[in-house]
């Protein structure tokens, strides 16, 4: 197995630190009472943050390297930028326990660029760590929006359909993954 | 399952990512939930202060949070350099974690079991991922050196794994608690 496709299926899931944002707050934003609704919004977000990623990535190469200190500002402005679109596509209103829905999303925005800078990829490495980055997390909120509906369904406990049973689904997905990278 | 969440799950959904990221040991999660606890206090406190419009408020906020991370995570390095090896970069994403801002919420009122329910939720997945993963617990060797119980554990899926059990526990301890305070509650109708 190649550098890059090893890189690729260690960001698609097992190492996917962006995931941690999707699953904590973005998914509650995309989710929807159907596959497609939840398949579209999906859809949305992860190319938001996939072109957001890109650009984040290009302003911190172009600039020398002790501009580095100005990284957060950088990424804050494109973050806002990734806002205005998805406000623009109407995916940014109302309110989830009280905090707006467009200060949730700055949280994915933001920390994504965060981690592809720590990385310090080279630009096809930044380019299979974010595809692998927002497949991962499509493939989630698709597959998890599948799980939700059968738990729901199901005749199990009601204590078993509540998120643990979700994030026990998902830590298998990643431990099936990690079984392909002993390949 | 998702109308009438409790503070629990909230505290699952918005303090999900150092609840996988920031617990590897327990003096890394230590170190991340107290990091958590302080800085979403300031941030209540001076999000009480505001008088100004709404969005305005939110943005300023944002910027308060983001810079507090970066502060605790220079001054945590700095002052100790001895916990440099404990902090990773989710001590520097605390800014962009939901659960900092619910202090300044206009929905949410119970800000403290918040902040109870993550401190507990943290050092649980910290302790157990140390144990399990690396056969340790605060430094102190449990297992035979090299030999973790369930060395997958200190990975991203087992972090997933134990959250997901201790949330489980933590609900069927919720329930049946309530089941038996119906129960209490009927027998006492009955006498």
């Amino acid at each position: 197995m190649s550098e890059l496709q090893r890189l690729f299926l260690d960001s698609i899931l097992s190492k996917n630190m962006s995931l941690a944002y999707f699953l904590g707050v973005l998914y509650m934003m995309v989710e929807s009472k159907t596959i497609k609704e939840t398949t579209i919004k999906g859809l949305k977000f992860v190319s938001t943050v996939f072109v957001i990623n890109i650009l984040g990535w290009l302003l911190n190469s172009i600039l020398p390297a002790y501009y580095d200190p100005l990284n957060p500002a950088i990424f804050f402005i494109t973050t806002l930028l990734g806002v205005i679109i998805l406000k623009y596509w109407g995916e940014l209103d109302g309110e989830w326990f009280g905090l707006p829905r467009y200060i949730l999303i700055i949280g994915p925005l933001f920390g994504s660029q965060l981690l592809i800078q720590s990385g310090n990829f080279t630009y096809p490495k930044m380019m299979v760590v974010n595809s692998a980055y927002v497949l991962g997390s499509f493939i989630l909120f698709v597959l998890i929006a599948s799980i939700k509906e059968e738990i729901l369904v199901s005749d199990a406990s009601p204590v078993f359909k509540s998120y643990s049973t979700i994030l026990a689904a998902i830590a298998m997905l990643a431990l099936g993954i990690i079984g392909f990278q002993l390949i | 399952m998702d109308n009438d969440l409790t503070i629990l799950e909230k505290v699952l959904l918005m303090g999900l990512l150092p609840l996988l990221g920031g617990t590897t040991n327990l003096y890394q999660s230590l170190i991340i939930a107290l990091s958590a606890i302080i800085i979403s206090i300031i941030i209540k406190y001076i999000a009480d202060t505001f008088t100004f419009e709404y969005d305005y408020k939110w943005y300023i906020l944002f910027g308060l949070g983001i810079t507090l991370s970066y502060i605790f995570y220079i001054t945590i390095i700095n002052i100790f350099p001895f916990f440099e090896m404990y902090t990773n970069i989710y001590l520097l994403l605390l800014g962009v974690t939901p659960l900092i801002y619910i202090g300044a919420s206009s929905t949410e009122h119970h800000f403290f079991d918040y902040q109870k329910d993550f401190f507990i939720l943290m050092i649980m997945v910290g302790a157990f991922r140390e144990m399990l993963g690396l056969g340790t617990i605060l430094g102190i060797q449990l297992t035979k050196p090299g030999y973790p119980p369930f060395g997958f554990v200190k990975d991203f899926p087992g972090a997933f794994l134990i959250v997901s059990v201790i949330y489980l526990i933590v609900e069927v301890t919720r329930r049946n608690k309530i089941k038996n305070n119906k129960q209490d509650e009927g027998s006492e109708k009955i006498v």
